[in-house]
């Protein structure tokens, strides 16, 4: 059965709508305020939401991206008061299934209903059609959701991928989970680490070399682009591709041939191709470091890797299955995280994200012994000075020098930047948070929706204490 | 950064030849050797850092491919440069299973191997540099 949610201060449209889609035998709930909606939304799974504009608490049109960023998102229906065409255009240019005004006959409600599910159904299908197999990637946060959703859709295509994120977020991982569960996977997965290879190397080992065609080159040798054929090429921080081959590249990538060095032959091959980086890539165009046209050709889609401490809710499966899982270095020994431990490993902030986890974790275990319940102490003395730190200087910064820093704008009447008034904002819901929940760092993490170490660091930044 | 080289001691006078030129080449870096294939594994079991440590694997023979590519779970998460015998079409299949950062075929020099080495070498004296000052 389809389930339903209205956001709407008006409780008569709210019951009214409720009334007709439950004849309908559709699953119908309804809020009255659009924190109420959101809250409601997260905790559940909605095929539709019809969503007012004007809500006490908000704007209806501002929610339709953060809507959007729910993993199983629903199609949204904006209904609205009054007509208002710019308001119409935001919503189509967000993506919402329908724009309808409230004072509209059930009939346009029950169509666009109707239409929206036909839709949902359609392309739910298709997203079972989808399923992909994760290979090593552990995470159940929305952010890894979101980015497995775009693995899959990457899969059924061939179009050239970019992959981003921050070393040791699992670049590569995901580039294999996207050629594993492609057409191409039949055919090789070819790696090019562009960090590693010095320039000179480059061309000869992309496109390959005849005998003789320079110093050392004492027989054939086969480009790692025609080994790629018919498969998947990686080519690992892109941004250090030289400029000089970035020109060949794109060449390569226009016409499926290239030359080897020191050939007269034109070698064909066609494979898909998967570029990762850290780097800013826009940047390096705007400062001519990275060709614009094979930006433009290289990348269709971008899939971008959150850092590990935006996925706090990962750490404690990431943890455990490199303590447990079939591939662990602890396969013959079994290790308990005790709660402690946890905690710390979830307060720390994880610069070298995923693969510093599990080089801790690996780390922890020759230490500690076989079968050995894990303790803080067993943790490197830089992660625990680090989160001591932290604790440290949460509860011991002085709160009224930031309240004077901001009263103080407050008295001369300057008017704020929007960087200045949006940290305004954030110490006012934090020194809010932390009065209402009396210091009670859980009670503010449950109320605020932020993780521990999320909390802390705000805190640290704003310079405020817990009461 | 930290070379750690399996080569097998039945390996043939190639290996010879390039555990002397990598020694040569790298004095001032620590390269730890393991010339049987249970000491290697056992070698792999321990903790390691991806970031401090390369795995050079000198497969001499196609048997020897395949030996390795029973280890290919413990070679996960690791930086791995490899030496294979030839390049036909199964060899390079192989070889490429182990998800390699760069491979190449025996040879007398191996110039372009220990050039790809001192990059990496450098990379991470860069990134070490970066970390201290706070910039990933």
């Amino acid at each position: 059965m389809s389930k339903l949610l209205i956001i709407d201060d008006d409780s008569f449209i709210c019951k009214m709508l409720v009334k007709i889609f439950t004849r309908m035998d559709y699953e119908v709930s309804y809020s009255l305020s659009l924190k109420k909606g959101l809250d409601e939304l997260f905790k559940g799974q909605f095929d539709i939401v019809f969503l007012d504009v004007n809500l006490p608490d908000g704007n209806g049109l501002e929610s339709i991206e953060i809507i959007r960023e729910h993993p199983f998102a629903p199609e949204i229906i904006i209904m609205t008061g009054e007509s208002n065409p710019e308001g119409a255009e935001l919503a189509m240019k967000l993506k919402a299934w329908d724009y309808i005004q409230k004072s509209g006959s059930q009939k346009e409600f029950k169509f666009s209903l109707l239409r929206a599910l036909e839709y949902r159904k359609q392309k739910q299908s298709k997203i079972q059609e989808m399923k992909i197999e994760r290979d090593n990637i552990i995470g159940e946060s929305r952010s890894v959701i979101i980015c497995l959703d775009k693995v899959s859709r990457a899969a059924n295509n061939d179009l050239p991928i970019l992959i981003t994120g921050e070393t040791g977020t699992g670049k590569e991982l995901f580039s294999r989970a996207i050629h594993n569960n492609s057409k191409q996977s039949q055919a090789e997965f070819v790696v090019v680490d562009c960090t590693s290879l010095p320039e000179h190397l480059i061309e000869s080992t992309l496109f390959g070399h005849t005998k003789g065609a320079f110093t050392g080159a004492d027989s054939d040798k086969t480009g790692l682009l025609k080994i790629a054929d018919r498969g998947t090429l990686f080519l690992d921080e892109v941004g250090e591709l030289p400029l000089s081959i970035q020109k060949k590249f794109l060449r390569v990538l226009q016409e499926k041939q290239f030359r080897p060095v020191g050939s007269k032959k034109e070698v064909k091959s066609d494979f898909r191709l998967i570029c990762a980086t850290h780097r800013d890539l826009t940047d390096m165009v705007k400062r001519d470091q990275f060709r614009e046209d094979l930006f433009f050709r290289m990348f269709s889609m971008n899939i971008h890797l959150p850092p590990l401490k935006d996925r706090e809710s990962d750490i404690e499966l990431l943890a455990l299955h490199h303590l447990s899982g079939p591939k662990s270095l602890a396969k013959e020994n079994s290790y308990t995280m005790s709660p402690e431990f946890l905690e710390e490993l979830q307060m720390y902030e994880w610069p070298g994200n995923v693969r510093e986890l599990i080089n801790t974790i690996h780390l922890v275990c020759s230490d500690a012994g076989d079968g050995s319940t894990l303790f803080p102490h067993h943790l490197p003395g830089h992660i625990r000075a680090f989160n001591i730190k932290n604790k440290f200087n949460t509860s011991n910064i002085n709160e009224p020098s930031a309240r004077l820093l901001f009263s103080k704008e407050k008295e001369t009447g300057h008017k704020l930047k929007y960087k200045d008034h949006m940290e305004k904002t954030k110490y006012e819901y934090l020194s809010d948070l932390l009065s209402i929940t009396k210091g009670n760092i859980k009670e503010a993490c449950k109320v605020s929706g932020l993780s521990k170490s999320q909390l802390y660091r705000f805190m640290q930044q704003n310079n405020l204490k817990n009461i | 950064m930290d070379l750690v080289l399996f080569i097998d001691q039945d390996s043939s006078q190639n290996g010879k030849t390039f555990k002397k030129i990598l020694y040569q080449h790298f004095k001032e870096l620590e390269i730890q050797t393991l010339q049987t294939f249970n000491a290697f594994k056992a070698r792999l079991k321990q903790a390691s850092n991806y970031d401090k440590e390369v795995f050079i694997l000198f497969a001499d023979s196609k048997s020897r491919l395949n030996q390795l590519i029973s280890l290919i779970d413990l070679l996960e998460s690791k930086r791995i440069v490899l030496i294979i015998p030839d390049d036909s079409k199964v060899t390079v299949s192989i070889a490429l299973q182990f998800f390699p950062r760069y491979f190449t075929i025996i040879n007398d020099t191996y110039n372009d191997l220990c050039d790809v080495l001192v990059k990496m070498t450098h990379q991470e004296i860069i990134k070490t540099k970066l970390s201290k000052y706070g910039r990933h």
